[in-house]
């Protein structure tokens, strides 16, 4: 397979820049224990590493450096809560590797697993449609009008089989 | 910087449905000729590949903190996605027509994450707004319809989790089964009084392994779990109200100790949240008409 060339450097500056301002949830910052489980002559490396979750991504640092060397996109993954105090990041395509975290408390786990469930667009998009539909069935009225944007491709009960005839293939 | 590339890559070509997909041209970085490509937009990430059936993208744009405007060039319907740092390099891409142009702009500047962060926001307060001005009775009408249809839209629901389970995990994106352990949706999304009792007892008593995807969950923790799947399984007919609500997607979770609330939930502290959230959102409101 290839590459990906990821143009990810503007993305972290403008993210790092964009942080002070428009965010509903707080950025978590927090030191936390990362195990990446490597199947390599069957041994499991721990690092300590800084994570930071930024949108639907969860950067790792190493603790003294202030750029990440790696990131985890959230989307089509699977958050599990280990025991107590550790959780694990497993992607749907690769089913059997885990990266595994290990948090100082309980609590912070459990923080950290919400989180990041939270922190993937499609869970978003899934939570706006059933606001968009409960309200509409409780009003009437659909909310989205009044911002123009009823007819938005990601906000659809259906997304990709509009129900609403819809010509893209000339786009 | 270190990604996690076949997964990225397997977002891009899973059968998640994209947001939009088209030919485009994208100039290049070095070879600064326009190149054709094959775009799709997921969520807030933009691919492009190679050719349409390529199996792989070749690169992507995250499209976060940026702005997409048209510029002036050569070549006709261009378009720029500039990101908001000095460093960042411009993004200068051509569509095939003026329709085209339009409508990519219009796809790509609303694609970040933090727009659609903003609108459930913003849906979620209003939901709770009608919920609160109909009344606490109201609520599990709200969710359920009339007493006695949530029993029958309960069993509908895991009849339809049963069947569900092999394929929402494929195509399901995350986390409904890890919401399971969360305690359920306090207030007024809760639906009706004793579905919540119920749920909050399993939650309460699997805490530890609710979270797994793969251990089979507790009936009614099934609705939640295969939330979002029967939700998948539901945006798939069109009969979106006919009878009542399939179990959502669990809502953002409101806890005291979570990071995204300075207070505690519970009905007695509703209004601060609601305020609060209300607050935050006018906020965001603002800073994004600002930005826009």
């Amino acid at each position: 397979g290839g590459v990906i060339n990821f143009l990810f450097h503007d993305f972290w500056a403008a993210a790092n820049v964009s942080q002070q301002k428009v965010h509903a949830t707080r950025l978590h910052c927090a030191v936390c224990v990362v195990k990446f489980s490597f199947h390599f002559r069957c041994r499991t490396v721990v690092k300590k590493r800084l994570v930071k979750l930024v949108v639907n991504f969860l950067f790792y640092f190493r603790t003294d450096e202030e750029e990440p060397i790696g990131a985890l996109l959230l989307e089509q993954c699977r958050v599990e809560r280990e025991d107590s105090q550790t959780f694990s990041i497993a992607f749907l395509d690769e089913a059997e590797r885990k990266y595994l975290f290990e948090c100082d408390s309980e609590e912070q786990c459990g923080e950290w697993v919400d989180s990041i469930i939270k922190a993937s667009y499609e869970f978003m998009r899934k939570n706006l449609i059933f606001y968009r539909t409960e309200i509409h069935r409780l009003t009437g009225k659909d909310p989205l009008e009044q911002y123009g944007i009823s007819d938005e491709t990601r906000f659809q009960v259906s997304n990709g089989l509009q129900l609403m005839p819809r010509d893209t293939s000339s786009l | 910087m270190k990604l996690n590339e076949r997964s990225v890559a397997h977002y891009a070509t899973c059968d998640s449905p994209p947001d939009k997909t088209g030919f485009l041209f994208k100039k290049g970085e070095r070879n600064t000729a326009y190149h054709r490509r094959w775009f799709v937009l997921k969520g807030n990430m933009l691919f492009y590949f190679e050719e349409r059936d390529s199996r792989e993208p070749i690169g992507v744009i995250v499209l976060e903190g940026c702005t997409v405007e048209l510029c002036e060039s050569a070549e006709e319907f261009a378009f720029a996605i500039k990101f908001d740092c000095a460093k960042a390099r411009v993004y200068k891409m051509a569509a095939e027509n003026q329709a085209a142009m339009e409508s990519w702009v219009k796809a790509l500047s609303r694609a970040s994450f933090d727009y659609m962060r903003l609108v459930v926001k913003e849906l979620e307060r209003q939901l709770e707004e009608i919920q609160e001005a109909a009344g606490g009775s109201f609520v599990g009408a709200g969710v359920g319809g009339p007493q006695a249809r949530p029993k029958s839209s309960r069993r509908n629901h895991v009849a339809r989790s049963r069947s569900g389970a092999s394929s929402s995990s494929s195509s399901s994106s995350s986390m409904s089964s890890s919401s399971s352990s969360a305690p359920p949706m306090s207030g007024p999304l809760s639906g009706q009084r004793s579905f919540q009792d119920e749920v909050q007892l399993i939650s309460g008593c699997s805490k530890e392994n609710g979270v797994a995807w793969s251990k089979p969950p507790a009936a009614l923790a099934n609705g939640f779990v295969e939330g979002a799947s029967s939700c998948v399984a539901w945006e798939g007919c069109a009969d979106s109200g006919a009878d009542g609500v399939r179990a959502p997607p669990v809502p953002p979770r409101r806890r005291g100790a979570s990071l995204e609330s300075p207070v505690s939930p519970g009905t007695g502290c509703f209004s601060k949240l609601h305020d609060w959230y209300g607050r935050e959102v006018e906020e965001l409101r603002v800073q994004w008409l600002q930005s826009q």
